[in-house]
């Protein structure tokens, strides 16, 4: 009988392991699928690739995990917004190119693992992060664009962004956020012209079909002791969250996308 | 009674590959400090840049807000982006308008990276 019961645990949790890496939003990881030289001319692939579709900011998402790790459904681990901005460098010079606009999980050593912080990098960061040869991407109508840019630029970035953290945070409550959850917040600041976070839940409750991560009760059972991020305290009834295939779905079902697609690095 | 003492145990085995997952990426060899990176891309040919703040493209004075108690839409929520921008979008100065220029060079994060997100006022 114990040996059954043992089983079946460890049947449940090699389950749960794997909706664990459904988002992940650490900072700045770094993975040895590229070189730093791939890292860089990938990251340029990208922002030339945005540049000539004439994106003043994307929203960019990368695999921190193998493919064979992510959930069913799930593709991404992190994004970020990509906006277009004016470089100022250490040299005194003036560039032109993409800054990235990241919500990042600390990493236990910098700051706590089930909190986050609103950081700035630049798209090498984010590619030095990948452990595929593809970004998804997702680039805005120009008037969600211009909407976007502007809460960027305002206080109400900062005030959207809740740093308690989980993995799999429900973009249907406020409890915890994630990445994803980040970026819909903003995208929901930015649609209905609010900084309230309470009337932005309530509104994407009604209009957002967040992805469901297939799970069961063993994870939200077993999952803080696993994996301190993967709180779940937040969902009721199925676990829900943001990802790039949910968001993409809900800015092309309301007419606030100029497209998705998926970039594939060109070595 | 030993069923949850072992559960605990065979837990914490299974757990392990995936917090072991975070610790070999940022132990690894690619998980140099930006400015090392800079220098080996250098060597290698890269032209790089060490970022020092990102600012808004063509903006001139304050960056307007989108937000705050002003900008609120009353009523039941709606969906959609309405036709007639608001003057705040406007003035951040993002019109998507054609293609873009890209610098060559890659940018490289200062050690350590800003934690400040919106630093985007003209200097």
């Amino acid at each position: 009988m114990r040996v059954l019961a043992a089983a079946a645990l460890a049947a449940a949790l090699a389950c749960a392991a794997v909706p664990a890496a459904a988002q992940d939003s650490s900072a700045h990881v770094v993975v040895p699928h590229f070189t730093a030289e791939q890292a860089a001319a990938f990251s340029k692939q990208v922002e030339r690739d945005l540049a000539a579709k004439g994106a003043r900011v994307a929203m960019v998402f990368r695999a921190g995990r193998g493919r064979d790790q992510l959930p069913e459904g799930i593709s991404y681990t992190h994004g970020a917004f990509w906006v277009y901005r004016t470089i100022r460098t250490a040299d005194g010079q003036s560039l032109s190119g993409y800054a990235v606009y990241n919500l990042y999980a600390g990493d236990g050593k910098a700051w706590s693992r089930i909190e986050s912080r609103l950081v700035q990098d630049y798209p090498l960061d984010f590619t030095r992060g990948s452990t595929v040869d593809d970004m998804g991407v997702i680039i805005p109508s120009p008037e969600m664009q211009r909407r976007i840019i502007a809460v960027i630029d305002s206080p109400t970035y900062a005030k959207v962004h809740n740093p308690a953290y989980s993995l799999v945070a429900n973009p249907w409550s406020r409890k915890y956020q994630n990445c994803n959850n980040f970026m819909l917040n903003v995208i929901a600041a930015a649609v209905w012209e609010t900084d309230d976070p309470a009337r932005i839940s309530a509104d994407l409750k009604a209009h957002y079909k967040p992805t469901i991560v297939k799970a069961n009760a063993v994870l939200r059972l077993f999952g803080p002791i696993a994996d301190p991020r993967l709180r779940t305290d937040d969902q009721k009834g199925p676990i829900r969250t943001a990802t790039y295939e949910s968001l993409a779905a809900f800015m092309q079902e309301n007419g606030l996308l100029q497209e998705s697609y998926i970039f594939n690095y060109r070595p | 009674m030993r069923l949850p003492v072992f559960s605990i145990l065979a837990l914490s085995l299974l757990a392990a590959p995936a917090v072991a997952q975070d610790s070999v990426q940022e132990a690894s060899a690619a998980g140099r400090a930006a400015s090392e990176v800079a220098t080996h891309l250098t060597a290698s040919g890269v032209k790089t840049a060490v970022g020092v703040s990102a600012i808004a493209v063509g903006v001139v004075g304050s960056v307007a807000a989108v937000g705050g108690s002003a900008a609120v839409v009353g009523g039941t929520a709606s969906l959609g982006v309405a036709d007639s921008a608001s003057d705040a979008a406007r003035a951040s100065g993002a019109a998507a308008s054609g293609p873009l220029k890209v610098d060559d060079r890659v940018v490289v994060s200062p050690d350590p990276a800003p934690q400040v997100p919106y630093d985007t006022k003209p200097r």
